[in-house]
């Protein structure tokens, strides 16, 4: 059985992406693993990561998510792992859901230090599972090469097995960086480039389901249009002339941030192109616009956060993978097969 | 001088001075001088202005300095860019009391122009109506000193009104209505005397029985409402309060440069201090003509007298809109008016005469109603008919009311074509209140009786907690210091425990094993939530985590709430989690309060959970709130059956809603520096099990203004 470590140098790297990719160009029969979840969706009083599902659908998976992810908070894990040690949870874990796979995803924490204190960090892992480590950088230049030689230090002083580096999101006008300054700077350091993942902005878009998901909003209208894809938010500030003359506002994929009592603005941005609108303040607008956004498959989320706090929170929303992305898993597969040595790898 | 002995110079001064006075027929400086002397005013007339030698065949002087006198009241019929200095000349000459008729200052943006007035008039101890008025009307002195109608009905009504058009509008209405005026003051900019001294003034005027006031905002919404509380047990008091609707606020603001309070709020106001709101100048014309012309009733129970079937059900409907109870004992009103009748009519009220039905049986039917004592109140309905002449059937009506004893509350409604105008107006003259559709008099009906039930409730005080202040207000000092203007959730639970609100069973854990402890020990299904002072959101950050049923439900869910808090606030300070028991088998309600800038603190209760915002049923009150003032708020909210157990569900407490409502009324009042409090939700529990406080915030400010 082949065993792949997924690890990276920071947060939001997109470890997820490459274990998929590479897992959907295999063609062998895979499995996933992600002992410290990261991604915690909470329904009906159970906790799941949300990347285990992802697997689940994307690959056909039949396992337990619950199964796939010992816990996520560093007390809850310790206390899971107290009767065998970590290094036995793990074990005993894994064994029960790599039966019959011929590839097993194994997913780090947060980064590849993070949970180091469990025994859990992708070195660790790298010596419970004895599998490849392939660590995936984001950044620019100076930031990925300082992290990738400080990982590869740690792996090479515990004899982890480093496979090697994925840069990942890299944009076109980051290429000559690529060329220039990392790859070069990789094999001084005789450090494997696996290759890289371009930067796709599809990916990089939230849904207005996770939206609603992670400010706890009340969807009041227009459930049918949670799948819709926002490419730019705004803050409704202005009067609603003044917005239809500006050039963001024409935009599809708009989601629009603004007070229930905003009627005007409402009006206009309500158009099947629109993403969503986020009511502040819990003030709800006429039952004939919420009727209206209905019609239009518009989604319309209430919640009691002021405009500024609503902006600052739709702000920090990091888009996920979810379950339901066919467009993005095909997305991915593609860009993996194209730019990432498989051969190497596999 | 006081404030009365100070609005006699206003309503009955015995000499009248007007600066700016005109020879110029249609000029405002003109009107002026020819209401007064043509309306038969008996006191000394000054005309001034150094242009004429006579204005309107009365001796114009050239200045205030060259009167024999220093007369009572002084007219100020000059332009605003010299009416301060004008002021300023007559209160050196010794006049203490204006009419400022000039326009041009806040209603156009010149406050600064108003700020200097009241300046002027407090340095020499003056009292000024205005500016931008249309002036006063008194009947107790004969005195017209406006530049509306020259003909005035003497009378019962006192007219208070804020816009200068309308009530020049309405003075001419009540002389085509054929109601009789006591006064008319016009408010304007009330840049120094208000609504409050006119109405206090009214409220004790002899001559004056009712009070018609339109108004468009008010400054100290706190002293009308006190003095709208004593007049109205005095006698009735209609008003009409524009700006209901948002663009209705903001032309009400920029008309007069007042202030429209919400307008909830206001209405809330009004209601508590017995008021009759009207909501349109159809209804309270209406109203004030019943008012006027006939007497309260004393007891429940009115008879309806038509002679059509149709608009006799359409009486019944709008007598259930307006609170009008019917009498419905049959057999005693088969007894009283089967003698009037043919045998096919109907007794049973509304009491039919049928079409045939012409005067004579009107008259009878009439008769046997005013004189019978069971009977305590009667519309009258007559629906025109091709034989019929209405005439015949209002000489009818009046000749009835000629000879009845006692004089009831009844009102009349005639419906049809020729006529029937001309009949409408000769029975309003006769005093026997008249309207063109049944639903308006049915709604005078429901007027006359909204002020008998008024005069039947006596005031409560508002009851009288032992809180410690003190302690309360150092919470708040402490937050505010730290540059804070929302208190943490501890401090507002302690605050509203030291209210002595209920809160359901609650401790801290400060890990995974301490929180199975307390949960243990509280007894599941228990709440728990996030303690962090970096975390405002608990809810939507993921802090919260509802309904945990035993030790493996609440371990996830603290692993989710630490998972999502992390996430989102990696810096957070977390302190740990609280367990509280889980509140079940309850009604979610909401009960609040927040600073009004005119009013002062108004408490909000109504139902309450997460969709209080999408239902909107909430009532409203200026605090302090008596006992009897809450019982009307709870019965008030439209889910009012629910909490009285409505399709076999269980009573809710409502005793002990009451309880919580009266507390935070309390808090309200005594601890200003809380500017804004929500209890959402507080938990109505079965009767006699109380409710519970389950989530609060509370805004504070540094010092209460």
């Amino acid at each position: 059985m082949k065993k792949l470590i997924i690890t990276s140098t920071r947060t939001h790297a997109g470890k997820t992406t490459i274990g998929a990719g590479i897992a959907l160009n295999s063609n062998m029969k895979c499995g996933y693993f992600k002992p410290l979840g990261d991604k915690p969706v909470y329904t009906k009083k159970t906790l799941l990561d949300r990347d285990t599902e992802v697997f689940n659908e994307w690959l056909g998976l039949d396992i337990d998510p619950n199964d796939c992810c010992i816990g996520f908070e560093h007390e809850k894990v310790s206390s899971s792992c107290k009767l065998t040690g970590a290094d036995e949870t793990l074990k005993e874990r894994f064994a029960n859901i790599s039966e019959g796979k011929e590839l097993m995803i194994i997913e780090s924490g947060r980064n590849y230090t993070f949970g180091s204190s469990l025994c859990m960090d992708a070195d660790s892992l790298g010596n419970t599972f004895g599998g490849d480590i392939i660590l995936v950088a984001q950044g620019d230049a100076r930031l990925v090469i300082d992290k990738v030689i400080a990982a590869t230090k740690v792996f090479r002083s515990t004899d982890s097995k480093l496979a090697g580096v994925i840069v990942n999101k890299l944009k076109d006008e980051d290429r000559p960086m690529l060329d220039d300054e990392i790859i070069p700077a990789l094999e001084e350091q005789d450090i494997d480039y696996l290759g890289y993942v371009p930067h796709a902005m599809e990916l990089e878009k939230a849904k207005a389901s996770l939206v609603v998901e992670k400010l706890h909003a009340k969807l009041v209208a227009g459930a049918g249009g949670l799948d819709k894809q926002i490419q730019k938010v705004m803050v409704g500030a202005l009067s609603a002339d003044a917005a239809l003359r500006m050039p963001a506002f024409q935009n599809e994929g708009k989601m629009l941030i603004t007070g229930g009592d905003r009627v005007d603005l409402i009006l206009v941005s309500l158009a099947e192109d629109t993403a969503g609108i986020i009511l502040t303040n819990n003030v709800l607008p006429h039952p004939r616009i919420l009727s209206k956004a209905d019609q239009l498959n518009v989604p319309v989320m209430s919640v009691p956060m002021d405009t500024y706090t609503t902006a600052k929170m739709v702000e920090h929303i990091v888009a996920e993978l979810m379950p339901t992305d066919e467009d993005k898993k095909d997305l991915i597969k593609g860009l993996v097969k194209d730019n990432i040595m498989l051969d190497k790898i596999l | 001088m006081d404030t009365v002995t100070q609005m006699e110079k206003l309503f009955a001064p015995t000499s009248v001075a007007i600066i700016g006075a005109s020879g110029r027929e249609g000029s405002i400086g003109y009107s002026l001088v020819a209401n007064l002397l043509s309306g038969g005013f008996k006191g000394e007339v000054f005309p001034i202005n150094p242009r004429y030698d006579s204005v309107y065949d009365k001796k114009c002087y050239d200045s205030i300095k060259d009167l024999p006198i220093v007369p009572d009241l002084t007219l100020l019929a000059v332009p605003a860019d010299v009416s301060n200095d004008t002021i300023k000349e007559a209160c050196e000459h010794g006049c203490r009391m204006f009419i400022n008729i000039a326009s041009g200052f806040a209603e156009v943006g010149r406050r600064d122009l108003e700020w200097d007035m009241k300046e002027l008039l407090e340095e020499y101890g003056a009292r000024m109506l205005g500016p931008n008025v249309f002036g006063v009307y008194s009947a107790k002195a004969s005195m017209n000193a406006t530049f509306g109608p020259s003909v005035v009905k003497p009378g019962n009504v006192g007219l208070i009104s804020q816009s200068g058009a309308l009530g020049v509008a309405l003075m001419g209405k009540t002389v085509t209505e054929g109601i009789g005026l006591s006064a008319v003051v016009s408010l304007g900019n009330k840049a120094d005397i208000s609504e409050c001294e006119a109405l206090e003034y009214l409220g004790n005027d002899d001559i004056t029985d009712v009070i018609f006031l339109y108004l468009e905002g008010s400054k100290d919404g706190r002293r009308f409402m006190d003095i709208a509380k004593k007049v109205s047990m005095k006698k009735p008091i209609i008003a009409i309060k524009s700006g209901s609707s948002a663009r209705g606020a903001l032309a009400a603001a920029s008309h007069t440069g007042s202030l429209a309070g919400s307008d909830k709020i206001f209405s809330a106001a009004l209601k508590q201090a017995g008021v009759l709101r009207a909501l349109n100048l159809e209804d309270g014309f209406g109203w004030l003509r019943a008012m006027a012309e006939v007497p309260i009733p004393d007891m429940e129970g009115v008879v309806i007298v038509t002679n059509g079937g149709g608009i006799g059900v359409i009486s019944s409907d709008s007598a259930e809109r307006y609170g009008v109870r019917l009498l419905d004992d049959t057999e005693m009103l088969e007894e009283i008016f089967r003698p009037t009748m043919p045998s096919y009519g109907s007794t049973k009220n509304p009491i039919d005469i049928t079409g045939q039905g012409k005067n004579k049986e009107y008259e009878m039917a009439l008769d046997i109603a005013l004189e019978d004592d069971r009977i305590p109140a009667i519309v009258g309905l007559y629906c025109q008919t091709a034989t019929g002449d209405p005439t015949e059937i209002a000489d009818a009506a009046i000749s009835s009311i000629k000879k009845a004893e006692k004089m009831k509350p009844i009102v009349f409604s005639m419906v049809g074509g020729k006529g029937i105008a001309e009949s409408i107006a000769k029975l309003n003259m006769a005093g026997i209140p008249s309207y063109a559709s049944p639903d308006g008099a049915m709604s005078a009906m429901g007027a006359l009786y909204k002020r008998f039930r008024r005069l039947k409730v006596e005031d409560e005080e508002p009851e009288e907690f032992d809180m410690d202040l003190d302690m309360i207000r150092g919470i708040i000092k402490k937050t505010w210091d730290t540059g804070m203007s929302s208190l943490t959730e501890d401090d507002c639970n302690l605050i509203l425990k030291e209210a002595g609100l209920s809160f359901p069973k609650s401790n801290i854990a400060k890990d995974l094993e301490e929180a199975k402890k307390v949960a243990n020990e509280i007894g599941y299904p228990v709440v728990m939530k996030i303690l962090s002072p970096d975390i405002l959101h608990k809810t939507e950050f993921g802090g919260v985590r509802l309904d945990l049923e035993d030790d493996e439900e609440l371990e996830v869910a603290y692993e989710s709430i630490m998972a999502s808090v992390r996430n989102r606030f990696q810096n957070a300070r977390v302190n740990g989690v609280m367990i509280t028991e889980m509140v079940k088998d309850c009604t979610e309600m909401i009960l609040g309060f927040s600073q009004d800038p005119s009013f002062g603190p108004v408490i909000m209760f109504g139902m309450g959970g997460i969709y209080v915002e999408i239902l909107q049923d909430v009532s409203f009150r200026v605090a302090p709130v008596s006992k009897l003032e809450i019982t009307g708020m709870i019965r008030e909210i439209s889910s009012y059956p629910i909490l009285a157990g409505a399709r076999g569900k269980n009573l809710r407490d409502i005793d002990a809603l009451a309880d919580a409502i009266s507390r935070i009324s309390y808090l309200s009042t005594h601890v200003p520096e809380i500017v804004e409090l929500d209890i959402n939700p507080l938990m109505a529990m079965d009767q006699g099990k109380g409710c519970l406080v389950v989530d609060s915030r509370m805004t504070i400010r540094g010092e209460a203004k």
